[in-house]
């Protein structure tokens, strides 16, 4: 092999190694709007599947149950107040369509981009809309509190870099690679109107600061799963976090797509 | 200058160190479960809520009397994998190392007292022959994508996969998706099974790295004798006949749920299955025990908090040896062998 042959070639390949290093390490490369970055597709129809929780998702249930969830004393006193007809008529009755209660309740939702930086997910249950923001947050006190609060997101991407030691030992030649897909969105949302956790009046209180993790899963059929993982805390009526993780599967269109207003009573 | 051949294979190993890393996360540790819905608790033996079984999944749970665990033969028989989602304990993560690379070679998720071990293997070795045999554990691949496990496990054992409420049959499969975050875990679970489910059957659990795996069960079973009819008797099967379980309608004594939606079917796991209940449904009078109230200052530990709603009264999620109610079970509706 000739001096400069072989030049060449190690030339070629270290400059391919640092350019697919200093991708993995964030080195500058012009930033993507979120849309764009976005590692996964959302957008689309998902329906709820209510597997878990039926007792208390699929109907309202009695007054007074409050299994399942962290509450203080002080929330329990007033879930025992709960009325729904007093709701009603107060104009309440979106109470527990809530952000935090919100992807619990079972019904479709709806997942666009409403711009670049902006995603928009309508539920058909209680006809709400969220608005997940991504980039630098807004002032909040400039915001009134709202059933869905300000919802900040951003993309967690996986880590580029990974110890050797978590590398799986090698594969087989015939075995299909590790895909260096995945990533997360996650959600923080607060500046929350005061609502339940639980149709039934398990309050949350207007101080409530909820985190989700949104992960989809494709499977090697097609389908897409959705699993939001979602933690509410809240000092007051809660004395640890709300972990709960709903479950979706993404439907080919809007069919089924069925607005349904709040209601306090179903 | 003449070029030595190992600066070309440094050459080569420094740009293929550049490609693509795999994403991956480290998932060893004790991971307790937070146990905030109701995957493991159920106090009525018929509560088929929302699962999707098929006509021969529901036959076989409306069969089934869990005095059977208490024959002699069955007492040590373990759950199947699902039972890692809906079982009370933690999740024990451990790394399985190549012994000679150290690379990762299979994540394994330590046993129970009725659970077997889960073994991940990642090195990317093809699950066994249709034919191989099944133990309870199963056989479990796992893949990378991102920062996310999946496993899929094969080859497992008939068993309950809801608190004695429902089985799946020995051609099912189990695939785990398993996300962490930060010092979260949320597991997904996906249960797929040609015989007794018309859909797959999704749950997620969520657990939190601890370090101070105080709960984990570390006995082995040992088979007793339990139910004497069935000691003076080894012949008898506890089970139920065609539209003979005694608590059939105890889901809708206790909550006003219509029978039609406690036996389950894909249906009632959609959204659009509430409108058939709209008009069917009342509310039933105010809980006024057991119903996850926070304890008053002074009372100790509340109701609902901490390992699952298991807590609450419901009964032991083992049901390892454990007595049927009375009046239920025990000889009723059984018939020799």
């Amino acid at each position: 092999m000739s001096r400069a042959l072989v030049v060449v070639v190690a030339s070629m390949f270290l400059a391919f190694g640092l350019v697919r290093l200093d991708a993995q390490r964030g080195n500058p490369q012009p930033p993507r709007a979120p849309k764009a970055a976005a590692p996964f597709d959302l957008t689309g129809y998902w329906v709820s599947i209510v597997t878990q929780d039926w007792r208390w998702r699929m109907v309202t249930p009695r007054k007074g149950d409050y299994q399942g969830v962290p509450l203080t004393l002080e929330a329990a006193k007033v879930a025992d107040t709960w009325d729904p007809a007093k709701d009603e008529a107060a104009g309440l009755q979106c109470k527990s369509y809530g952000a935090p209660a919100l992807m619990s309740v079972p019904g479709r939702i709806h997942i666009t981009w409403q711009d670049d930086n902006t995603l928009k997910v309508d539920t058909d249950a209680g006809m709400q809309t969220r608005v997940l923001r991504f980039g630098a947050a807004p002032k909040e006190a400039n915001t009134t509190r709202t059933w869905q609060g300000v919802s900040q997101a951003e993309w967690l991407l996986p880590r580029p870099n990974v110890p050797l030691q978590l590398r799986p030992t090698e594969r087989s030649a015939d075995t299909p690679p590790i895909r260096p897909s995945g990533g997360t969105l996650q959600v923080v949302t607060k500046n929350l109107r005061a609502g339940y956790l639980r149709k039934n009046g398990v309050p949350y209180s207007e101080n409530a600061l909820m985190t989700e993790y949104w992960d989809v899963y494709t499977r090697p059929n097609g389908e897409q799963w959705l699993t939001i993982t979602t933690q509410v805390e809240d000092p007051q009526y809660l004395r640890t976090a709300r972990l709960v993780a709903p479950v979706f599967k993404k439907e080919p269109d809007g069919a089924k797509w069925d607005p349904t207003p709040c209601s306090s009573t179903w | 200058m003449r070029f030595k051949p190992s600066l070309l294979v440094l050459l080569v190993v420094a740009a293929l160190s550049a490609a693509p890393a795999y994403a991956q996360i480290d998932l060893t540790g004790t991971w307790q479960r937070v146990g905030q819905n109701d995957n493991g608790a159920s106090r009525e033996p018929v509560d088929l809520l929302g699962m999707p079984f098929s006509a021969d999944g529901r036959a076989k749970a409306l069969s089934y009397d869990i005095a059977s665990l208490s024959a002699t033969e069955r007492q040590c028989q373990m759950y199947p994998p699902i039972y890692a989602i809906v079982g009370p304990f933690p999740l024990q993560f451990t790394m399985v190392p190549d012994p000679v690379t150290q690379k990762l070679l299979a994540w394994k998720i330590a046993g129970w007292g009725d659970r077997d071990e889960t073994v991940i293997w990642m090195d990317g070795r093809p699950h066994p022959s249709k034919n191989a045999p099944h133990t309870h554990g199963g056989f479990t691949t796992g893949e990378w994508e991102g920062d996310t496990l999946t496993a899929v496990t094969t080859h497992f054992k008939l068993g309950d996969i809801k608190r004695h409420r429902g089985f799946n049959s020995d051609r099912a499969t189990m695939t785990y998706r398993f996300n962490r975050h930060g010092d979260v875990l949320t597991v997904t679970g996906l249960l797929e099974d040609p015989v007794y489910l018309a859909e797959p059957y999704a749950l997620t659990e969520i657990y939190r790295l601890t370090t101070n795996p105080n709960n984990f069960p570390l006995t082995a079973c040992e088979p007793i004798e339990e139910l004497p009819i069935l000691h003076e008797n080894p012949a008898l099967v506890p089970h139920y006949l065609p539209g003979k379980h005694p608590a059939m309608n105890e889901m809708t004594e206790h909550y006003n749920i219509p029978l039609e939606a406690v036996v389950g079917g894909p249906e009632t796991m959609y959204p659009e299955y509430r409108k058939k209940l709209k008009d069917k449904y009342v509310m039933p009078p105010p809980c006024k025990d057991g119903c996850g109230r926070p304890p008053a200052p002074g009372q100790g530990r509340g109701q609902g908090q901490g390992q699952g709603l298991d807590q609450q009264g419901a009964p032991p999620a083992g049901g390892r040896g454990a007595a049927p109610p009375a009046g239920r079970g025990g000889g009723r509706g059984a018939a020799p062998q």
